[in-house]
């Protein structure tokens, strides 16, 4: 269509001028975009197209590598360790992220209210945000000690006579893991719930007070829906993060007691480093790709029938 | 004439002396380690340069955690250092990035009498020696004799064996009103288990270094386990490995008096000879039919396979694992030499130990080192299949036997596969 008006008359038309100023500003556009986007490309896309070929091939890092074809992936197939990795990691998934956004919005919607000290509780609770992995999860191994930590010195007090070991137990590790990471994250999503929840109109609430809705109602009927493009973000974030969780396991236990908290990027991690099986390294990391990939664009389809953006 | 003689003579002693300076190489060499650890390196290249003049070393360092990446960063270019301070040895050697050494062993008649037979084979593959091991991870018994004293008991001696060890500990251990042990008898070291089946008789393969067959599954083996089970689940005399992961360490628990005994390494000393109490050492104690044995193994110096200079590095390399090199680290007094069979490296160690201390007894314990497995497939075998097995026995949710039987079964089906 654009060319189609050119050349009949030989006299620069209005359009004409209009997609000179157009083109200008496209190329001004990527020009801002370009550092990032070399960035990405470099160190981002290159790699994984990298990590997809190496996938098809036997590495260890010093030789060449050995073109292997889908060898790899069949080997996945039949890993069992592999099989409980993807199990621990989507139970973390299932165990952390609805948990951890429904406490968020809780504590969120607490300290939107006036009350005493809200901004050191906010900063109280984003806290573990920003500090250190290693550190934390160095507390909380210490908490979470059979006899001496303070998490079962509390369950004595109340009465339970035989805690759970957690660390130490194949059944309770991975549950303490999620304990740990709930209280981890909260506060990352409190603060995108914080900023949601001022986006809600105050007008809209003190109209459904004079209709009368209960406090339930106005919750259900105003904050959720009017919070639902915060949400979703949330959601697709933790959901994304906690696919690739990696630190916990790392360091609080090292994927023990017997696999029970070895999880995907840990064991790409070992394969990778420890093993030197670079290919089967990358055959893992992308199956996790595929998962993550899959997962959010099922998120994003169905995200019509619960998100409002307006 | 005379004149132009000696004119032509210095300039020939001046252009020699040119060459000379030139002819002078320089070689990089590697090691990692914590800040503590490193003055004896710098003294080591001090005493070299001293020594003589033709090589000069420089030095590669990083942390523990960096070091291993930028090694076959380094490896895979082609410009890995000289001379490199390394473990694992056969991961590497079978990957063609280490320089064999038998050739110049040879031509230099360079003694490897005085190391431990165990660590020549851990740093040699297919045949050829790669390198030298600088110390050995020996283990033995540490006690705290004030808690012995405590409880009226006498201290370990040479003639323990597990039973002593086990009834010791289960005297030794302390619990509050809630069954929670307050003071622990024994802290084991979770990696140390190769050297608990070969006291009972047992062994994990055939052979080590070269294996074709798997035996975690025979009766000894399945005793060894099931002996340190015992202690962590039915006496609950030793602290379980994650919850001594979560207390801290071996050396945290004894050094605070939380724990009697402890089996670890002679890197521990320093930290311990400053606790509050009297402590001493004693030999591993002997298998159920008495046998004995030690942990053998540790790092060690090699050569790359592309260094510039390979005469340089052999000479520096000799240094380091020579009489000199050895007696400088062995008098840290904080890890057992390799060579600990040449007398004058061995006093250096047992000179510089904490005083008080019974330190021959590593060296002693040395001589008893058995190699644990050291092949290129034995991490990946280790890590995925055999702890996770040991796991299942030390939470007490299988029996040493039936997890054993488990793990001899998937550790076969992977030798098969690789094959």
């Amino acid at each position: 269509m654009a060319v189609s008006t050119n050349g009949d008359t030989g006299q620069p038309t209005p359009r004409r001028r209009t997609n000179r100023l157009r083109h200008r500003t496209t190329l001004a556009a990527y020009g801002f975009l370009l550092p990032n986007l070399v960035g990405f490309l470099v160190f981002t896309f290159l790699p994984v197209l990298a990590a997809l070929l190496i996938s098809f091939t036997n590495w260890d890092l010093l030789r060449p590598p050995e073109w292997v074809g889908i060898a790899n992936y069949e080997r996945l197939v039949s890993d069992s360790t592999f099989h409980r990795v993807l199990r621990n990691t989507t139970v973390y998934v299932l165990g952390t992220v609805p948990i951890q956004m429904a406490l968020a919005l809780l504590v969120a919607m607490a300290l939107n209210q006036r009350i005493p000290g809200r901004t050191f509780f906010r900063a109280a609770y984003f806290m573990p945000v920003v500090a250190s992995t290693v550190a934390v999860a160095l507390v909380w191994r210490w908490i979470f000690h059979a006899d001496f930590g303070l998490l079962n010195s509390a369950l004595y007090m109340i009465g339970v006579s035989d805690p759970p070991n957690w660390l130490s137990s194949t059944r309770w590790a991975l549950p303490a893991i999620i304990i740990m990471s709930i209280w981890q994250q909260v506060g990352f999503s409190m603060v995108l719930f914080l900023a949601g929840l001022q986006g809600v109109p105050q007008h809209l609430y003190e109209a459904a007070k004079i209709d009368g809705a209960s406090q339930w109602d106005r919750f259900v009927h105003i904050t959720i829906p009017m919070l639902s493009s915060t949400t979703f973000f949330v959601l697709v974030i933790s959901v994304i993060n906690s696919f690739q969780v990696f630190d916990q396991a790392f360091i609080m236990t090292e994927g023990g007691p017997a696999n029970a908290t070895n999880t995907i990027v840990f064991n790409i991690y070992r394969y990778a480093f420890q093993f030197f099986q670079m290919g089967y390294a990358a055959s893992m990391a992308w199956v996790l790709f595929a998962i993550i990939f899959v997962v959010t664009v099922v998120q994003f389809r169905y995200q019509r029938q619960w998100v409002h953006y307006d | 004439m005379i004149k132009l003689l000696i004119r032509s003579a210095t300039i020939v002693t001046f252009v020699g002396a040119l060459f000379a300076a030139s002819a002078q190489t320089t070689i990089v060499w590697s090691f990692w380690g914590d800040p503590g650890e490193l003055p004896p390196n710098y003294e080591v290249i001090e005493a070299f340069h001293a020594a003589q003049d033709d090589v000069r070393v420089e030095v590669q360092h990083a942390p523990w955690g960096a070091y291993f990446d930028r090694i076959q960063t380094q490896m895979a270019g082609g410009t890995a250092p000289d001379v490199m301070f390394l473990n694992n040895i056969p991961s590497y050697a079978s990957r063609g990035v280490l320089m064999p050494l038998d050739e110049l062993i040879e031509r230099d008649g360079f003694d490897t009498s005085t190391y431990h037979p165990g660590l020549i084979d851990v740093f040699s593959y297919d045949g050829q020696i790669f390198g030298f091991a600088r110390d050995n991870d020996t283990n033995v018994l540490y006690y705290n004799a004030d808690l012995f004293d405590a409880a009226g008991l006498a201290y370990p001696t040479a003639d323990w064996n597990w039973d002593d060890l086990r009834s010791a500990a289960l005297v030794l251990t302390e619990r509050d009103a809630q069954g929670r042990a307050l003071q622990y008898g024994l802290a084991l070291e979770k990696n140390r288990y190769p050297q608990w089946v070969y006291q009972a008789g047992g062994t994990l393969f055939d052979d080590p270094l070269a294996p074709t067959s798997f035996h975690m599954d025979s009766p000894a083996a399945v005793q060894a386990i099931g002996f340190i089970a015992d202690m962590i689940l039915e006496d609950r005399s030793v602290p379980s490995f994650d919850a001594m992961a979560q207390l801290g360490s071996t050396t945290e628990l004894f050094s605070t008096g939380r724990v009697a005994m402890v089996m670890t390494n002679a890197a521990r000393m320093p930290t311990f000879a400053e606790a509050g109490f009297s402590w001493d050492v004693a030999p591993l104690p002997a298998g159920p039919d008495g046998e004995r044995a030690n942990t053998l193994g540790g790092a060690g110096y090699v050569m790359s396979s592309t260094t510039q200079h390979p005469d340089a590095a052999w000479t520096f390399l000799t240094f380091l694992a020579g009489t000199e090199g050895q007696s400088i680290f062995a008098s840290t007094g904080v890890a057992v030499p390799a060579s600990y069979a040449n007398p004058d490296v061995a006093d250096a160690f047992v000179n510089a130990c904490v005083e008080g201390v019974s330190c021959d007894v590593f060296i002693a314990e040395t001589e008893r080192g058995r190699l644990a497995p050291n092949f290129p497939d034995w991490r990946e075998i280790e890590n995925t299949i055999v702890v996770p097995h040991l796991d299942l026995i030390y939470t007490g949710e299988m029996s040493a036997e039936a997890a054993l039987t488990m793990m001899a079964t998937e550790v076969r089906n992977f030798m098969a596969a690789r094959q």
